[in-house]
């Protein structure tokens, strides 16, 4: 939620450019994810040669989360975001 | 002074962590937390991290709830009729009815606020001679016996005249019921001498409930053998009937009795074993010598039989102790001890004192507990049980390597930052500030005692990541649009930052205060870990972290 939220506030309560916005959203909000999934990555990997079964799992599932989170927060909320800005607003 | 005011949240910051500091690994930091502490810290470990068992088990009994009992004369006449209609013992039957708070007495007309219980005993193959009995036969009897207890729980209803179908018998038992047998398995495990065990009741989401028992160090072959056995204890004569003819029984000595145990005791000469029971209240005192008098026991009885069987055939007089419907001991009694029984009996009642004799040790531990703790007002349904089980060597290193893995996270976490913004000055305090949040939560267990369990390990983890996240977020707010030269700039691009960082984390509250309230076992830990760390993120380390870093780019 966090990087939607982050995505949100930029555009919509900010003043600038629509893209411009984005950008400064999207390097603060990928840096945040990469980092996640870094250190999750790191854990997988760690607990599957220590054999720990659960933080293997824990780590696997939230390495494909935070990607389909990637995924979900700048390709539909931002078609979104934008769709509302330039199109669904008209008054 | 001002550099103080300015600094006050790193200040408190710095306060919090010696705190902790001193919570996890001073001898007196913790509050009550030194019973089941080991290690280094104080911290407490669930059974996940330190070794152990657990068993989730629902209870085994249906219960008609909503049932209009109107006078004590219809409670008793219900509770003897279910008895009768469906062949159980008058403990495995429960009538009860609230009123104004208060169980056990009758209700007035209109209102259903009764309750029948039935407890039926899970069968198990055991109890059965395999001689006589082949595992098809069992089978199906238990099959049968099963498909129709429903309906026939309310037929008994019905014969004992309450306007009750099918419909309104439901599995499982009342809340006084399933209390109850929490506290009786408490008390087992307390007599048993399992340190650190722990007895609880949690909710699944339709509504069943379980009893889930936990031990610290202890395989589940233990715990099972300990929760499995109802535990009831009776003494019983059996004796020939007043007219000489044919033997019956006669109840002596019940667990609802007021008395205090002694510890098992090894006879001198016959090996064999005893525990003592001595009356605390003397009208149970005064009834067991009414009960003897009236068996014809008060003389002395000689028994040298070893079976029910035996008895009879050889026209003995026996005291039986009988242990969960199994006859273990057939003793007689001494002259000298039937001797203080008889006439007035003052002899024992200055001194209400008894043995129950037992053949091994074991059996002797497993009768005294049973008589210490009480017998459980239903058993468990082990059938339906789900079971978890760490052994303690395992766990032990399973903790190591849990902190080589937690500390290689971090040092990725840590290059990843540095990569971004290619500067050790904004990358350093943000994993420093981000480990404090770690370092402030395991302070907080040890200081309360709450025990760390796989559950509160994934909330770390969740909080470390939101933890990092967010300060991300503030580093690069703050430093967006050029370099910040003033004060003033700088408040006020980190208070645009912090709007973010409230808004997530008052999503994070939300969506996780539901768990955190509900039983549902393991989630629970987590939802309240992930809260904590979210509340001590927002309202202490992240706040510092800004200090930090408008230190080291304002000049």
């Amino acid at each position: 939620v966090d990087s939607d939220i982050l995505l949100n506030n930029h555009i919509l309560r900010r003043s600038g450019d629509f893209y411009e916005s984005t950008y400064r959203a999207m390097r603060t909000g990928v840096t945040m994810t990469l980092t996640s999934i870094s250190a999750m990555i790191v854990m997988t990997v760690v607990s599957f040669l220590f054999g720990i079964g659960l933080l293997t799992s824990i780590g696997l599932v939230l390495v494909f989360g935070l990607t389909a989170d990637l995924m979900n927060t700048y390709m539909l909320n931002l078609s979104l975001l934008r769709y509302y800005k330039f199109e669904g607003v008209r008054s | 002074v001002s550099r103080i005011r300015d600094n006050w949240r790193v200040i408190a910051l710095v306060f919090l962590l010696t705190a902790s500091g001193l919570a996890l690994f001073s001898p007196a930091g913790a509050i009550g937390a030194t019973e089941g502490a080991e290690g280094p810290t104080n911290l407490k470990f669930g059974i996940e991290l330190s070794g152990g068992s657990r068993i989730r088990a629902p209870v085994a009994g249906m219960t008609a709830d909503g049932v209009e009992l109107t006078s004590e004369d219809q409670i008793e006449q219900v509770e003897r009729t279910v008895e009768q209609e469906l062949a159980l013992d008058p403990v495995d039957v429960r009538v009860s009815n609230v009123r104004g708070g208060q169980t056990g007495q009758a209700g007035q007309a209109g209102q259903a606020n009764g309750t029948v219980e039935v407890f039926a005993d899970p069968i198990a193959y055991s109890e059965f001679d395999p001689d006589r009995v082949s595992r098809e036969q069992f089978q199906e009897y238990v099959n049968a016996s099963e498909n129709v207890s429903a309906a026939e729980f309310a037929s008994a209803l019905r014969a004992a005249g309450l306007d009750l179908d099918e419909g309104d018998v439901r599995r499982g038992v009342s809340q006084a019921t399933i209390e109850s047998i929490q506290n009786v398995i408490q008390n087992k495990i307390n007599a048993a001498g399992l340190s650190g065990g722990s007895v609880r009741i949690a909710q699944s989401a339709t509504g069943e409930r379980f009893i889930v028992v936990e031990s610290p160090g202890r395989s589940i072959a233990e715990l099972e053998e300990l929760i499995s056995r109802r535990g009831t204890v009776q003494v019983l004569a059996f004796h020939p009937d007043a007219d000489g003819g044919d033997y019956t029984n006669t109840t002596i000595m019940t667990q609802d009795m007021s008395y205090s145990i002694g510890p098992p005791n090894q006879d001198q000469r016959g090996g064999e074993w005893s525990v003592s029971v001595t009356f605390e209240d003397d009208e149970d005192a005064r009834r067991f010598v009414d009960r003897m008098q009236a068996a014809d026991f008060d003389e002395g009885v000689d028994c040298r039989a070893q079976t029910t069987q035996a008895i009879v055939e050889r026209g003995e007089r026996c005291l039986l102790t009988v242990f969960d419907d199994e006859v273990v001991s057939t003793v007689g009694v001494t002259p000298s001890f039937g001797r203080s029984l008889s006439g007035s009996a003052s002899g024992f009642l200055d001194s209400p004192q008894f043995v129950i004799t037992v053949p091994n040790q074991s059996e002797a531990r497993d009768i005294q507990i049973a008589l210490k703790a009480g017998r459980l007002p239903a058993s468990l349904d082990m059938s339906e049980r789900t079971s978890f089980e760490v052994e303690p060597a395992l766990a032990e290193e399973f903790k190591l390597n849990s902190l080589i893995t937690g500390i290689l996270a971090v040092l990725a976490v840590a290059g990843v930052v540095y990569i971004r913004y290619g500067d050790a000055r904004i990358a350093a305090p943000m994993v420093v500030t981000a480990l404090s949040e770690v370092v402030l939560l395991l302070g907080f267990a040890a200081a309360i005692g709450y025990p760390l369990d796989l559950s509160v390990i994934a909330g770390f983890i969740a909080v470390i990541g939101t933890g990092v996240d967010d300060l991300i977020i503030i580093a690069d707010e703050v430093m967006a649009e050029g370099d910040v030269n003033s004060s003033r700039v700088f408040q006020s691009r980190f208070r645009k930052a912090f709007w973010v960082i409230g808004a997530a984390a008052a999503t994070t509250i939300l969506a996780m205060s539901p768990l955190a309230v509900l039983s549902l076992g393991d989630l629970q830990g987590f939802a309240i870990v992930t809260i904590m760390g979210v509340l001590v993120g927002v309202l202490i380390t992240r706040p510092a972290y800004g200090d930090i870093l408008r230190r080291l780019t304002t000049n």
